[in-house]
């Protein structure tokens, strides 16, 4: 599959910031995985060409960075932070919360493609633990309760088609 | 163009450990500023500025005191694999000795109880989820995990978790040529980095992070692509890369070791021909810095197989009621004899893959002992290539358009091109080594082939009378002169196992029976 | 006095609370905003390099190096083999991700400018004229309000060309990183900043001989760029008097875990970790059992060392470091071999795998602290445990692995008895706990 136009003009974009052509790789992969919702082997592939790069540059760097998801992957990517701060504010029952709602476990994606579910280091939000992020937002200082709301609130939203979890994004702006 | 003449000779069993650096000393001289120096294991000993710890051993051949994975002389530093650590003095932390330049009056432990912890830690690690299936492994007995596990290794292992499988690459062919088993890999990339910066193919990659780090064909689809991937297997210091060719054939403690000259292109890359009671097995490069560096193509390295050919002529032949007979060396010759007498005209043609020897031998004593006039010239016959001139690299490394081994050397001793590559003579002798090609003869022209040949080859050309049999490289001493002007002189490494005979030894019979 | 230092006073975080804290406008009106920058300005950079060395100015990522001194490692005007001139860069580290660290995103979202300012006023004193903020990837909402800034700072004229007349030309960049912990490390982060794999770098060269793109390079943390404001208005004496002897300032730190009220607090250095635990509203949950002073990688301290004061010395004396700030606080209720076992986890994820010991020795000590916890333990372990670590720490290209070895020996060292329990009787079953369901092998995060 080949690059949109529109992501090759965000790239264009943001190309004069840095000297060299490498460095807009990762952002590149981030435009590819927000679009998308992963990166499939045929994307590497052209964003080799788009930036001039032998494809095991952008392979060795897309495996590197657990951001990039190199199959496929829910439409909502739901991380739930297990990291020391949250672990101890109860992590441990929002896990066992989302994986009761989701019918799925950590690591695991829903037979309809739509939530994937799993556990993420640190997201730099302890003094709000137990924290987790949604697609691109975050969701902080959660209770059970509101968890499960939220998971209501997002399968309500993604199966009417709307974009979820992506709040502060507007596609073709960089960053 | 380089004039330099040597013998070929083995450098150390161990390509991971050769260098070309050699001992420098301070200029003399009332203004010369002396070199820096540094002292190793008490020894003071003057570099180069610029130098790191490890080239300073290594001029001083000190280095193989220091055991490496990660690092190859010949390719960018990694310094990620921490064996080669060494302790300076007043720097707090052990160095790696590969990355850490030597200063002067720097004084450098490579031995201290300190740097023998570290070894032995390092080793502990990497033995941690390494399979240990030395028992099946071909890298045993030329292994670094198995040499430094020896010298460094902790005696026993605490490791009580699960190992880590790759279960889909315990046994991945990356190409036609190379399988790859990652559960013994231990992650030097080496290899990634030899596709990157030396054959710059790009084809190898490292995916993934930390613990899960696992190496890939960079295009699955495609495999391996480069043409140096025998490489891959030299230096990879356990069995995680392996040479399809190689796999299962034979133990590597079994194997003879003895240093020629591959004869299958112009640059005459020096190799090792490892053999068991003359059967060889593989050929390996050896270190040298003005012809191959440490590599060689695949081409070149299985061209053992072509000597090993089972339809190769290793008797004298002769042509009865159009089948090919064994015979004497006395029968063949003395029909050839006849035949040159009853010709108006005879071509004796020299391929260009004969030695210099050889070719000295076709123009000075042959014609004089067939006792009549004989045009001697020379063919080529490969990809196009008529004279040295049209040789041509084929890649920025080491393949060469000319597939004969000695161009040059035969060009050198005064003998001309065969004209149009074709031989009009009523009855034309061509000698060469297996490599040349088989020039155009004219229709009823009769046909004595003498040196390297394949019965299968044979089949394709008309009017062959007799077929001579020779010695290919591996079997003769002799010398090549390379597409760069540096001749290289070798020692028989295998002796053959058939009736062939040395070229001289079948022109001294010829004089004998004259 | 509340914070026992009569000189203390907010460096950066006085008005955070405040609706419109992040605006142009609030730093303006109600901080000095870019006031520094003018007068950072009419100085030479060598001047202002020496205002920062005197205020005691020291890193505050995690090493803790002395600003100043790091800014004067800086070529002044360095060519390339042909003798043209190369581009210096200065780099802010906004890869926040070291285990209970939060104190940068706090800036990114209320007070992007203090930061701004002190990157340009940086960039003026290391002679650079491009700045890059190397945000974590996660960050997506934070970066995007730093951009935000960045543009009103640039339509205000404080970027660009000629910021404020005075001939000086700076640009700043926001780059995002997209999920590796290594990245905060600050050679991975220039290779990442490169279009590279995280990895940490070889030293020699250091950052300011070969950094970003081959270039010379400086790279700060958020905090530090933050302070940098305050000093050049304020004056160094006075920055440096809030401080103790050897750094100066005042310390973001970010409490979190067992107590009533997490949060990020600014504060002097000279309150002792039982303080900043009383600041952050006490214990919750039952009483104190350990404390990780700075970062998931700093060893813990038992409740008994805690009085021991936050400055860089005092806490590398106890044994420990102050780290990125980042205090995490356990009650009793917490197994130590359990909450060590989330750290370790967390690090056999996030070793980027290079050097041997760091690869191999995060994932041994996770897998061997998992089987203590399932009840697979023997003694041996507990002394096997030193031993891994003695072989990691200080053996690798960067501090990864020594990191990895704090949680892991402190908690030996200081929790044995709860090792032993758990070996004595079976892991956790046999002490009566279930296992925490996110330390299930399976469904481990990706």
């Amino acid at each position: 599959m080949a690059i949109s136009e529109q992501i090759k003009n965000t790239i264009n974009g943001i190309r004069g910031q840095f000297p060299t052509e490498q460095a807009l790789l990762i952002p590149l992969l981030h435009e590819l995985q927000a679009t998308h919702g992963w990166i499939s082997i045929e994307q590497l592939k052209a964003a080799g060409e788009f930036l001039n790069l032998p494809l095991s540059k952008v392979r060795e760097v897309a495996s590197f960075y657990t951001m990039f998801k190199l199959e496929p992957w829910g439409k909502v990517d739901v991380q739930i932070c297990t990291n020391i701060s949250c672990w101890l504010n109860g992590a441990d029952k929002l896990v066992a919360c989302a994986e009761k709602k989701l019918g799925i476990h950590c690591g695991q994606t829903s037979s309809d493609g739509k939530f994937t579910l799993s556990q993420v280091e640190c997201l730099a939000a302890c003094g709000t633990a137990p924290a987790m992020m949604i697609n691109e937002d975050y969701h902080e200082s959660l209770t059970e309760a509101e968890l499960e709301k939220i998971l209501d609130k997002t399968k309500q939203e993604v199966d009417s088609g709307k974009v979820v979890g992506k709040s502060t994004r507007k596609d073709g702006v960089w960053p | 163009m380089s004039n330099t003449e040597y013998v070929v000779k083995k450098t150390k069993d161990d390509l991971n450990y050769a260098s070309d650096k050699k001992p420098v000393q301070s200029p003399t001289g009332p203004d010369a500023k002396p070199l820096p120096k540094v002292t190793i294991d008490g020894k003071v000993y003057e570099f180069m500025p610029g130098d790191t710890i490890m080239q300073v051993a290594e001029r001083y051949k000190l280095h193989e005191e220091i055991p490496r994975y990660c690092y190859h002389p010949s390719m960018p530093i990694a310094g990620t694999c921490r064996m080669c650590t060494v302790e300076v003095e007043k720097a707090p932390k052990l160095m790696t000795s590969c990355s850490t330049p030597a200063g002067d009056g720097m004084v450098v432990h490579t031995r201290s109880e300190k740097v023998m912890k570290s070894r032995t830690g390092v080793m502990d690690f990497l033995l941690t989820n390494h399979p240990l299936d030395c028992p099946v492994c071909d890298k045993a007995g030329e292994c670094s995990l198995q040499d430094y596990n020896f010298e460094y290794g902790p005696a026993k292992s605490n490791f009580k978790e699960e190992k880590r499988v790759y279960e889909e690459a315990t046994t991945k062919a990356l190409s036609d040529k190379i399988t790859l088993n990652m559960n013994r890999c231990v992650h030097c990339e080496r290899c990634v980095r030899f596709t990157d910066d030396v054959t710059k193919t790009n084809d190898l990659v490292m995916v993934n992070r930390g613990w899960h780090k696992e190496l890939e064909a960079t295009d699955p689809t495609k495999g391996l692509t480069n043409d140096y991937q025998g490489c891959l297997t030299d230096f990879c210091p356990v069995g995680a890369l392996t040479m399809n060719d190689f796999r299962f054939q034979k133990r590597a403690w079994f194997l003879d070791k003895k240093p020629s000259v591959c004869d299958r292109c112009s640059k005459g890359c020096n190799i090792e021909v490892h053999s068991d009671q003359n059967i060889v097995y593989r050929y390996v490069p050896i270190h040298n810095e003005m012809v191959n560096g440490h590599w060689m193509c695949d081409e070149g390295r299985v061209s053992y197989n072509d000597l090993m050919d089972p339809m190769r002529v290793i008797a004298p032949l002769l042509k009865h009621n159009g089948t090919f007979h064994a015979t004497s060396y006395e029968t063949v010759l003395s029909e050839m004899i006849a035949h040159v007498n009853g010709a108006a005209s005879v071509d004796l043609v020299v391929g260009t893959d004969s030695t210099r020897e050889e070719a000295a031998l076709m123009k000075d004593k042959v014609p004089g002992l067939l006792g009549r006039t004989v045009k001697v010239s020379y063919y080529n016959g490969t990809h196009g290539v008529e004279t040295s001139k049209d040789d041509k690299p084929l890649d920025h490394l080491l393949r060469h358009r000319d597939h004969t081994a000695n161009t040059r050397g035969v060009e050198e001793q005064g003998i001309s091109v065969l004209a149009g590559g074709e031989a009009n003579a009523d009855v034309v002798i061509y000698f060469r080594n297996g490599r040349a090609g088989v020039p155009k003869f004219k229709a009823g022209t009769k046909v004595i082939l003498w040196g390297v040949w394949s019965l299968n080859e044979v089949k394709a050309i008309p009017n062959v009378v007799g077929i001579i049999p020779g010695l290919s490289t591996v079997e003769k001493a002799g010398s090549y002169k390379n597409v760069d002007g540096i001749v290289q002189k070798f020692h028989p490494a295998i002796q053959h196992k058939g009736t062939a005979v040395a070229a001289h030894d079948v022109v001294n019979l010829l004089a004998r029976m004259k | 006095m509340m914070y026992k230092n009569e000189h203390y006073e907010a460096v950066i975080t006085p008005n955070v609370d405040k609706p419109g804290c992040e605006t142009l406008e609030f730093y303006k009106q109600n901080e000095k905003g870019y006031k520094a920058l003018e007068k950072a300005l009419k100085m030479k950079p060598a001047e202002v390099i020496d205002e920062v060395k005197k205020s005691n100015l020291r890193g505050r990522g995690g090493a803790g190096f002395p600003t100043g001194m790091k800014w004067s490692f800086m070529p002044a005007a360095p060519v390339d083999a042909k003798g043209n001139p190369k581009p210096k860069y200065l780099v802010c580290n906004a890869d926040e991700g070291e285990p209970g660290t939060f104190k940068d995103r706090l800036i990114f979202t209320k007070t992007p400018h203090r930061m701004i300012e002190g990157m340009i006023i940086g960039g003026h004193a290391i002679g650079s004229h491009v700045g890059y903020i190397y945000v974590r990837g996660e960050w997506h909402k934070e970066v995007r309000l730093m951009q935000k800034a960045i543009d009103d700072a640039k339509k205000a004229g404080y970027l660009g060309k000629n910021i404020l007349g005075s001939g000086f030309d700076f640009e700043l960049y926001c780059y995002k990183g997209a999920g590796a912990y290594i990245c905060g490390e600050e050679t991975a982060l220039l290779n990442s900043l490169e279009g590279k794999r995280g990895e940490p770098r070889l030293k020699p060269p250091f950052p300011a001989q070969v950094g970003a793109y081959g270039m010379p390079s400086c790279v700060n943390n958020v905090e530090t760029f933050a302070a940098v404001p305050y000093i050049i208005d304020q004056g160094w004496e006075k920055y440096a008097k809030m401080g103790t002897e050897r750094s100066g300032g005042t310390r973001l730190l970010g409490v979190s875990g067992h107590v009533n009220k997490p949060g990020v607090y600014e504060l002097p250095m000279n309150l002792s970790l039982l303080d900043v635990i009383e600041v952050a509203g006490g214990v919750k949950g039952g009483k104190l059992k350990a404390v990780i002073p700075g970062g998931a990688s700093a060893p813990m301290l038992t409740a008994a060392e805690c009085g021991v004061l936050t400055d860089y010395d005092s806490l590398a004396k106890a044994g420990t470091m102050a780290g990125s700030g980042g205090v995490i606080v356990m009650n009793d209720t917490v197994n130590i071999v359990e909450a060590t076992y989330t750290l370790l986890k967390f690090y056999e994820h996030e070793s980027c795998g290079q050097c041997s010991q760091c690869r191999e020795g995060s994932h041994w000590l996770a897998r061997m602290f998992k089987r203590i916890l399932d009840g697979g333990g023997t003694q041996d372990d507990l002394d096997y445990i030193a031993h891994i670590c003695s072989n990691m720490a200080g053996q690798t290209i960067c501090a990864f692995a020594d990191a990895v070895t704090g949680p892991a020996l402190s908690s030996v060292r200081k929790f044995r008895n709860e090792f032993e329990d758990l070996i004595r009787n079976g892991g956790l079953k046999g002490i009566g706990r279930t296992e925490s369901i996110s330390h299930r092998m399976e469904g481990a995060h990706v």
